[in-house]
Parts: C-alpha cells; structure tokens; sequence
C-alpha cells in the first residue's frame, strides 16, 4: 500500500513501514505522519522519489 | 551509610527482547538495594530511530548466559565490591519475570537547538526512569541473593541507536 495509506492503518509506533520493491530502507512508524517520517529518514537512508510514491509499503517489526 | 556503587552500561545497541542493563545478587546474606536507574540517548551518528518499548523487570532466579560484562564503580575507593554478583548486557536471560515499569524511548540521534524526544532524553532527571523515594517508609528495589534475583533494564521491541544506562546501588 501507499505511504499515505499505511500511515492510515498503523496501530503501533514500534513498528516500521518497509517497500519490497527497496529491501534496504525502513521509516519508523513513531511519527506523526508518513512525511514526517520520510523527513526523518532523508539524508540518513539513499530515499528515492519513486519510494516516496511506491504503493508496495508495509509494516514490519523493527530491524 | 552504606557502600554506594554505580553500573555504567555505555554505549548499548538496542535490539528485541534484549537485557540493555542488568545485576543479579547471587549472595545468600547480602543485599543488593537499587537506588537510581537513569538512561541517555547515546546515538551519535545518523540513523532512522524507531521508538523503543522499554521495561524495568525483576526477575527470580534470574541467569544471564554469557552476557556482556561491565566493571562495577565504587562511590567511594574503601569500599568493597558485592561479593556475588552479575553485571552485564546483552546475553540469554533466564528467570521469572515481573515487568514493573514501561515507558517508550526514541533511538534516534540527538540534534542541536532542538528539543523533541531525543533530546530531552539527555536530560538529568527526565531520563530517570527510577529513583528510590528517600523516605524511611518506602523501601528501595531490594535485590536478596537468596533468590537469585535480578534487576533488569529491558528493551521489549525496536532497535536502531545506542544508550548509556545506569544503576545506582547499595550494598547492605
């Protein structure tokens, strides 16, 4: 699913949202919304704008 | 005044279900009482935090196998370490478990000029997340040998980040 909609649907802040198409990325899912956490992870994880748009996110537990 | 002695746990990666920081008294007579435990942020580089699910536990007939050691610090040089006790993170932790505190805690690294929950969990004493009550009605965090009881800092889920935990104790 989308960033947009995952953020939607999350039921625990430990989590996080990770992309099948991008096994080496993860946002913490301890932010308020989804662009907060992507601001959080630019700069520390190679984040593209195609993972910002990507609809195949999902939650996992933390790595 | 009892001996004071100080367990310093620098620098701790965080991982599931994993002991941050812990003490087991294996002494049948001595008496181990927790007086303090306070944790800080020791994130230094650049990382996607996650927020952390944390817990004080006890535990009775408590084991670490193979864990981390750390050396004990004296407050002060005359005194005498615990004659039996365990100090150290990480390892395979057994026992009975009873959780007796939770709270939640950001990995992520610190910043300058900001204050969100990173920060503020390098402040003394917002990061005290035990501290005896100093009053001769209520009694300490009381470690006893007899059980084998064991003093832990535990991190139930998230990972990323460090942490600097300490365990102020008395011996008595």
């Amino acid at each position: 699913m989308t960033l947009h909609n995952l953020w939607i649907s999350r039921t625990n802040i430990t989590h996080v949202a990770k992309r099948t198409g991008n096994p080496d990325i993860y946002l913490s899912c301890g932010h308020d919304s989804h662009l907060q956490a992507l601001a959080n992870a630019r700069g520390k994880q190679d984040i593209t704008a195609e993972d910002e748009i990507a609809d195949d996110w999902y939650i996992a537990d933390a790595p | 005044m009892a001996q004071t002695f100080c367990a310093y746990y620098p620098g701790v990666a965080f991982a599931a279900t994993k002991n941050m920081a812990a003490i087991i008294n294996q002494h049948a007579t001595e008496v181990l009482k927790i007086r303090e435990v306070a944790l800080s942020n020791a994130q230094t580089a650049a990382v996607t935090g996650v927020v952390c699910q944390m817990e004080l536990r006890n535990y009775t007939s408590g084991t670490l196998t193979t864990p981390t050691a750390i050396t004990l610090w004296s407050f002060d040089s005359t005194n005498s370490n615990p004659t039996t006790a365990v100090y150290g993170h990480a390892g395979t932790i057994g026992g009975t478990p009873t959780s007796w505190w939770s709270w939640i805690w950001s990995s992520d690294e610190a910043a300058a000029s900001s204050a969100t929950s990173d920060e503020l969990e390098c402040y003394t004493p917002l990061n005290i997340v035990y501290g005896w009550i100093p009053h001769s009605d209520v009694q300490p965090w009381t470690l006893r040998g007899g059980s084998t009881e064991m003093a832990m800092v535990y991190n139930v889920s998230g990972a990323a980040g460090l942490l600097h935990t300490r365990i102020i104790f008395t011996k008595e």
